[in-house]
């Protein structure tokens, strides 16, 4: 009977651990499959932000957002790292940096294409920032 | 008289030739480590959107990020860094306020990479400090075209705590790393 006990405690302690190691090692997630907080057009989030700062942060600041947009401009810095920025009504766009695995998606893009982005938001400084960004549809 | 007329007009021509424009980034890469010897694993992060804005007729030179925009490979260390460490849900963004102190030594009619001192206000975590560091500034065809600068900052200069669980595996000064490619300003 201790016998039994002892193993029983001896398994949820290594599952216990392991789970503890599982999580401490995650990898971030993409954000590919998950449904997004918010699906709204480029002019309109850039809106939210230009109306009140504070209260936009609050709204969208780390969460998972998708934007459907014209693409003004699509840059590619020195490592290779697409940069593609969607534009809003006057200067502020929305600039937009993707996972790895969505930069080869994300390099078929063109200037003038509508296109939809899903990525996670993290607040405005001349343009609204999304980091980790996918592409949702681009066969427009 | 003449001589003093001559002197005015050579200052206006110079400046006008060689102080003018103003450039940006949108797309510039921080990067910071905070890994001690005793670190189980690499403690980092890389933030690719930071703005900023350097004016070359005055050496003023401007910087904003947003600290969600920092990413790490691994989900709970991301998660750490924003909620326990610089609370970005309170201090979204960091800034930086500042002057390259030797713009005067920079020729910007003369293609090269030159050292630099920027000194400035920097705003992080809802702090600010006077902060110094070095670096360089490139300069080609007339325009700046790129910025970098290596330079450490103390963890308790902006009240950021490391809990004492974890004193001896996160550093308390972070490495930053500064690469900064900059365009022209196009007058909007």
């Amino acid at each position: 009977m201790k016998k039994k006990i002892f193993l029983a405690l001896g398994i949820m302690i290594v599952a216990g651990v392991s789970y503890g190691f599982y999580l401490f090692n995650k990898p971030r997630q993409s954000v590919a499959k998950v449904e997004p907080d918010f699906q709204l057009q480029s002019t309109a989030i850039i809106g939210e932000y230009e109306k009140d700062e504070n209260s936009a942060n609050q709204k969208f600041n780390g969460k998972v957002v998708e934007v459907t947009g014209i693409v003004s401009e699509k840059t590619k810095d020195e490592l290779g790292k697409l940069n593609v920025t969607l534009q809003g009504e006057d200067i502020a766009g929305i600039g937009c940096v993707f996972e790895p695995a969505a930069q080869l998606k994300a390099a078929t893009l063109a200037e003038g294409q509508e296109v939809k982005i899903k990525g996670i938001c993290t607040g405005i400084l001349m343009d609204v920032v999304m980091v980790d960004c996918v592409v949702v549809d681009n066969n427009q | 008289m003449k001589k003093i007329l001559f002197v005015i007009a050579l200052a206006v021509t110079t400046t006008a030739t060689f102080g003018q424009g103003r450039f940006l980034t949108k797309n510039g890469k921080i990067y910071f480590d905070c890994t001690t010897p005793s670190s189980p694993e690499k403690i980092d992060g890389t933030n690719d959107k930071a703005t900023s804005v350097i004016d070359a007729s005055t050496g003023a030179i401007e910087f904003a990020l947003l600290m969600k925009a920092f990413v790490f490979e691994k989900s709970l260390m991301q998660e750490h860094f924003n909620e326990n460490y610089v609370e970005s849900d309170k201090f979204p963004k960091a800034t930086f306020k500042g002057n390259i102190t030797n713009m005067s030594s920079i020729n910007l009619s003369k293609d090269g990479t030159y050292p630099a001192t920027v000194k400035g206000q920097m705003t992080l975590h809802g702090e600010t400090k006077e902060v110094t560091a070095p670096g360089t500034i490139t300069v080609k065809g007339g325009a700046i075209t790129a910025a970098k600068s290596e330079f450490k900052l103390l963890l308790s200069d902006f009240k950021i705590d490391v809990p004492t669980v974890v004193q001896d595996k996160v550093s308390k000064e972070a490495k930053i790393s500064v690469d900064l490619t900059f365009q022209p300003m196009a007058a909007k």
